[in-house]
């Protein structure tokens, strides 16, 4: 008898669809370090891993396997992105209970709400993230740049909303059922 | 007995929420407790990025290559203007050889006179930026190339004209660089006109300050800084940046000779270090032993 073993809601025909918002999730991670030639940018902390998350702790299927995934690809961030070790752990896994308390909510909610729901969560997490950097010395986070990074990562979630929505609506048999499908 | 095992296999004893929050917690008990210059850590990060090199050069060469071929477009407008400004900077750089060789003659006489060592050779070789991770709180680039190529810990690493970082670690296949704009940075540098020493220091912005200056410290708006050699590490005289004076009172700031930005190939600088003294034992018994 183990806690990890339980029932899915799984469509049966959804396949191995259920594993794309954490290759999403991956994809981001590395993508991280991109070179880029804007300077602005680089003062920028551009979270759009929190679009996969979302997906993933909205999602109808309560298993036991997201939590941990999630804290293992927060784990993989803090160390790709040189980042303090627990710091992307810690917030990947705020964001993704801030957002499973948001499923009831957002079951019949159109996209807009969905969205202004994502953009709230991503404004505290990444409040959460500012205070983590003021208990720290090795830290030093302007506030309103990484506010500015939290409304941008908001302003990208439609970019993601329709191919992640449509994946999971082909990848569980009860799939949040929005107004606007 | 059918409905007992049923009700059993779906018993949980944790749910998905409580995972989470474990998780939370061990994420906040890694934030506080494991410091960030942990050997382990360090060692953690340059293993990570020796496993995933592959992966995010692969991910980000599309990127890249649509950059370049960006900036290709945007540079064929201005073509006229570049060859002549390319002109005049020959012009000017080959003025500069002439005179560079007339220093460089007169060097070798004072050397001779002083009877000064010869300065250890420099060895310069090129490495590709494979990962730019620079984010408001950390700036630090990952090189396609570690111990392979012969990159060692504390090298210095210069851009197109002057230093920009120093190797932080070498793994066998990727090494990365601490630039010197990141808030943990701190370089021994000296201003050439003034002759002042300091330390400069990353604020994770694009201006590096300069620390430890001396109390009565004059130096010049646009004075060149050179890395002084101190440390042993990094070599002496590879130019870092300019002095920018603040205004009314306001400490000097460096205006970089690099830009930190978008940087695609970089030099890694070996020169011999030099070694550390050997610790003298000052203990009792060996004093005694002496005696």
């Amino acid at each position: 008898m183990t806690p990890w073993g339980h029932n899915d809601i799984r469509a049966p025909d959804g396949g191995s669809l259920w594993l794309v918002p954490y290759l999403v999730l991956a994809w981001f991670i590395m993508l991280d370090g991109l070179p880029v030639d804007y300077y602005w940018l680089t003062h920028l902390e551009i979270g759009l891993y929190l679009v996969p998350i979302f997906f993933i702790a909205v999602s109808p299927s309560d298993s036991d396997f997201a939590p941990v995934g999630i804290a293992a690809f927060g784990l993989l961030n803090d160390v790709l992105s040189e980042a303090p070790i627990g710091y992307w752990a810690f917030l990947f896994g705020f964001f993704y209970l801030l957002a499973m308390g948001q499923k009831a909510v957002l079951r019949e909610a159109r996209m807009t709400g969905i969205w202004i729901n994502f953009l709230v969560l991503c404004v505290l997490t990444y409040f959460a993230g500012y205070l983590i950097g003021l208990l720290r010395a090795d830290m030093e986070i302007n506030f309103l740049l990484y506010l500015s990074s939290a409304l941008l990562t908001g302003l990208c979630f439609p970019l993601l909303y329709f191919p992640l929505g449509w994946m999971e609506n082909q990848t569980f048999s009860d799939p949040l059922r929005r107004r606007d499908d | 007995m059918a409905k007992l095992s049923a009700s059993i296999s779906e018993t949980r004893f944790v749910s998905a929420t409580g995972i989470a929050a474990a998780c939370l917690l061990v994420g906040a008990l890694l934030l506080f407790l494991l410091p960030r210059e942990d050997p382990r850590v360090m060692q953690l990060r340059q293993t990570a990025f020796d496993i995933f090199l592959p992966a995010i050069d692969a991910l980000g060469r599309p990127f890249v290559a649509l950059r370049n071929t960006g900036t290709k477009v945007a540079q064929l407008g201005g073509l006229r203007e570049e060859n002549d400004r390319l002109l005049a900077e020959n012009e000017a750089l080959r003025l500069k050889i002439n005179e560079m060789t007339q220093s460089q003659f007169l060097m070798q006489q004072y050397r001779a006179l002083l009877d000064l060592p010869p300065e250890p050779d420099i060895e310069l070789f090129p490495v590709r930026v494979v990962a730019d991770l620079s984010s408001p709180f950390v700036k630090t680039l990952v090189t396609k190339g570690g111990k392979n190529v012969g990159i060692e810990n504390g090298l210095a690493v210069i851009g197109t004209n002057g230093l920009i970082g120093r190797v932080i670690s070498s793994g066998s296949q990727s090494a990365r660089i601490l630039l010197l704009t990141d808030f943990n940075s701190n370089i021994p540098v000296v201003a050439l006109a003034s002759n002042v020493q300091a330390i400069l220091g990353g604020r994770n912005n694009a201006s590096p300050e300069l620390q430890f200056l001396p109390r009565k410290a004059k130096l010049k708006d646009g004075d060149l800084l050179v890395t002084s050699g101190r440390g042993g590490r990094i070599p002496i005289g590879l130019p870092v940046g300019l002095v920018r004076l603040g205004k009314d009172g306001e400490p000097p700031t460096v205006e970089l000779l690099d830009d930190m930005q978008g940087l695609i190939h970089v030099r890694v600088v070996k020169g011999s270090a030099i070694e550390t003294p050997p610790d003298i034992d000052v203990s009792p018994a060996r004093r005694k032993a002496k005696q």
